[in-house]
């Protein structure tokens, strides 16, 4: 009975693959950028031996390590969020988004914005470290809120698709309340509200790398558990429930664990658009495979791999600084999408 | 002695909205009894498929208890119930890249530890699965890639890799071709001859059901549920008192639905080959005409000599090289 297991069904070859991918993308995150950095200086730096110059020791150390492993986590993060949400509401273009759980975060953001400019007078910008800590936190805040809101809506609403346009809703809603603040707000708040909603993978600086990473990988860790009911789920809610699985129940729970996933890489990188669309689609398509055994780890490389790859793509030499993250993941992200649609098409009129 | 496998005592199925409880049918009281083919027939919107939920555990009745194999229902487990109860629904899976045995390995998710991970027995039941419902040709086949009535296959793999005593299926012959449907019921037949399965299924084709069923279960809205073998129901008219219509009534003799006569006039068909014979007749009905064999009230007579037909109306005598012309002039002339 070959074939039946995916460790014998020639997943290996995509995971092996991916994954070089994955480190040979590291390598370049560190070695690229605005400052280029020699191998062998960076080998000195990394084993750390003597006589590297202080200049890229700090580099490596302070900007591009942690730029590097924000964007491996908030990644993998969004791709299995987004593969999470796909299977959940058995909807293709679903995303880690959808349930307005990113809007919460920017509306966590404007809403600090807004208050401190009301309190002090002063805009945010002024606040130096405290305003870091302030942005993330009320992200964080403001993602949960309306992770909470969706969680309570989902015990009451019977079908998934009620609860998605709920979501979509709130999505809505939360843009509105943004708008108005953003109307309101100060000159400086305003620039700095954009530039936090254009995504970034330097916000996260060595300070707070250890927490960032701790969380994300506890919670990508935990979505593991749920590859059983994912595979399940994939047949029909009834399907799943004649099979012996509480739909209703761990429905919550993987919506609960998609939630925070977008909610702790959105409060660090702000909203990054198409990744976790995109890559459960990559996923897919690479392995050949709809079971989550397969496609959850494979997900979590790709989506690191993908990351990386943006975030290599704002940083190409001969640009001064970078360009936003959010602009490279959609710019990617989009036309990849439309040639899943366009695929699907053809298969359609193909066999209809 | 016989087993009841499953029980239904004053059962009550129907919805719940708004705290508002609407019941579908009279309180159900029915047995079904081990290895055997129940075909669960009824007019559209009657209840099949709540009855058909209700008894596999995806809804709560409204009253009443359902028993499985002794024991009530609602105090199994979801586990318990999941090696019980295997279900065959008229919507499948249609993710991208679901494979056939990706399916059926889901089937033996209820036994499976907490990764899901298949042993060699699994493979196994699996391999046999596919093996008795004779798809093994289909493994390594995207689902959506299949026709109907493999996807259906597929779905009855996935059943008997649960490995329950019971089977419910919801209209599985729905959206198959008439040679897939005939083949269904032989499969569905075996599994019950083989395997001792008890299989309960709905469905609308009455001429299917009362070729290959053991028992059927006549739904009504205002009887609930008469439990009887195919030929009783027919004989005792059961099948006429529940599907006919003013246009279209239930031949008991031949055992399909033909349409009502309508005015056109009675003709004797005396064509002696009976294939013949018969083939006329059926284009005659089709074209709302009585048709009949010996009794003297006609109006006209068809008989077969020399090759060709030969219409007698009203002492007048005519000639017909081919069905269809004699069709013709039937249907202008009369």
């Amino acid at each position: 009975m070959r074939g039946l297991t995916p460790y014998k069904s020639g997943a290996w070859k995509i995971y092996l693959l991916s994954l070089a991918a994955l480190v040979l993308l590291l390598f370049m995150n560190l070695v690229f950028g605005s400052v280029p950095i020699t191998l062998s200086e960076l080998w000195t730096v990394l084993s750390g031996r003597e006589g590297g110059s202080p200049s890229t020791f700090m580099i490596i150390h302070q900007f591009r390590i942690p730029q590097s492993i924000t964007a491996v986590f908030a990644g993998a993060g969004l791709a299995v969020a987004g593969l999470m949400m796909q299977t959940l509401f058995k909807n293709p273009l679903a995303d880690p988004s959808i349930l307005g759980i990113s809007s919460g975060a920017s509306l966590g953001v404007a809403l600090l914005l807004m208050a401190t400019g009301q309190i002090s007078g002063h805009a945010l910008i002024h606040f130096g470290w405290a305003r870091h800590i302030g942005v993330i936190a009320s992200a964080a805040l403001g993602s949960l809120l309306v992770l909470t809101l969706i969680t309570m809506l989902s015990k009451r609403l019977s079908g998934m698709t009620s609860l998605l346009i709920a979501g979509i809703m709130i999505a809505y809603f939360t843009s509105a309340i943004v708008g108005i603040i953003k109307y309101f707000s100060q000159k400086e708040d305003l620039q700095a509200f954009v530039i936090w909603g254009m995504g970034s993978f330097s916000n996260v600086g060595q300070q707070q790398l250890l927490f960032f990473s701790l969380v994300n990988g506890m919670l990508l860790a935990v979505s593991f558990l749920f590859i059983k009911p994912l595979n399940l789920l994939l047949l029909g809610d009834r399907y799943a429930e004649n099979l012996g699985l509480n739909t209703k129940l761990y429905q919550r729970w993987i919506l609960v664990i998609a939630g925070l996933l977008t909610a702790a890489v959105t409060a660090y990188a702000g909203p990054i658009a198409f990744i976790g669309l995109a890559v459960p689609h990559l996923a897919r398509n690479m392995t050949k495979s709809a079971d989550h055994r397969i496609l959850l780890p494979s997900s979590v490389i790709m989506g690191a791999s993908l990351a990386l790859f943006c975030n290599l793509i704002a940083r190409l030499p001969g640009f001064d600084g970078s360009l936003p993250i959010n602009s490279i993941t959609s710019l990617i992200g989009a036309p990849f999408v439309i040639a899943i649609i366009w695929k699907r098409q053809r298969f359609y009129s193909e066999t209809k | 002695m016989t087993q009841a496998v499953i029980e239904l005592k004053n059962l009550e199925i129907g919805y719940t909205s708004n705290k508002r409880k609407t019941a579908l049918l009279p309180l159900l009281n029915l047995c079904l009894n081990k290895a055997l083919l129940v075909a669960l027939i009824g007019s559209n919107g009657v209840g099949k498929s709540t009855l058909l939920r209700t008894i596999s555990g995806l809804q709560v009745p409204l009253n009443g208890e359902v028993f499985i194999k002794g024991k009530p229902a609602k105090m199994l487990s979801r586990a318990a119930l999941a090696r019980l109860i295997s279900l065959v629904l008229t919507d499948q899976p249609d993710e991208f890249y679901l494979k056939t045995e990706d399916v059926i390995a889901a089937g033996r998710y209820p036994y499976s530890n907490f990764w899901a991970r298949l042993t060699a027995k699994d493979n196994e039941v699996i391999h046999q699965s596919m093996e008795d419902t004779g798809i093994t040709h289909l493994k390594g086949r995207q689902l959506i890639h299949l026709s109907d009535g493999e996807r259906q296959k597929v779905m009855i793999a996935k059943a008997l890799a649960q490995d329950t005593p019971i089977i419910l299926l919801d209209e599985p012959t729905a959206f198959l071709d008439y040679p897939s449907k005939i083949e269904l019921m032989r499969l569905l037949q075996q599994l019950v001859h083989d395997q001792q399965k008890t299989i309960l299924f709905s469905s609308h084709d009455l001429d299917l059901v009362l070729r290959s069923s053991d028992r059927v279960w006549l739904m009504a809205k205002s009887k609930g549920i008469i439990d009887d073998l195919p030929e009783q129901l027919v004989m005792d008219g059961h099948i006429n008192a529940f599907f006919d219509t003013s246009s279209l009534s239930f031949d008991t003799l031949q055992g399909y639905f033909k349409p009502v006569s309508s005015e056109k006039l009675p003709l004797r068909n005396r064509i002696s080959d009976p294939l013949l014979s018969k083939w006329v007749t059926n284009a005659l009905v089709r074209k709302g005409f009585e048709v009949n064999k010996k009794s003297d009230n006609y109006s006209g007579q068809i008989s077969f000599e020399a090759e060709r037909f030969v219409w007698e109306f009203k002492g007048e005598i005519r000639y017909f090289n081919a069905l269809t012309e004699l069709l013709d002039h039937l249907t202008n002339k009369l």
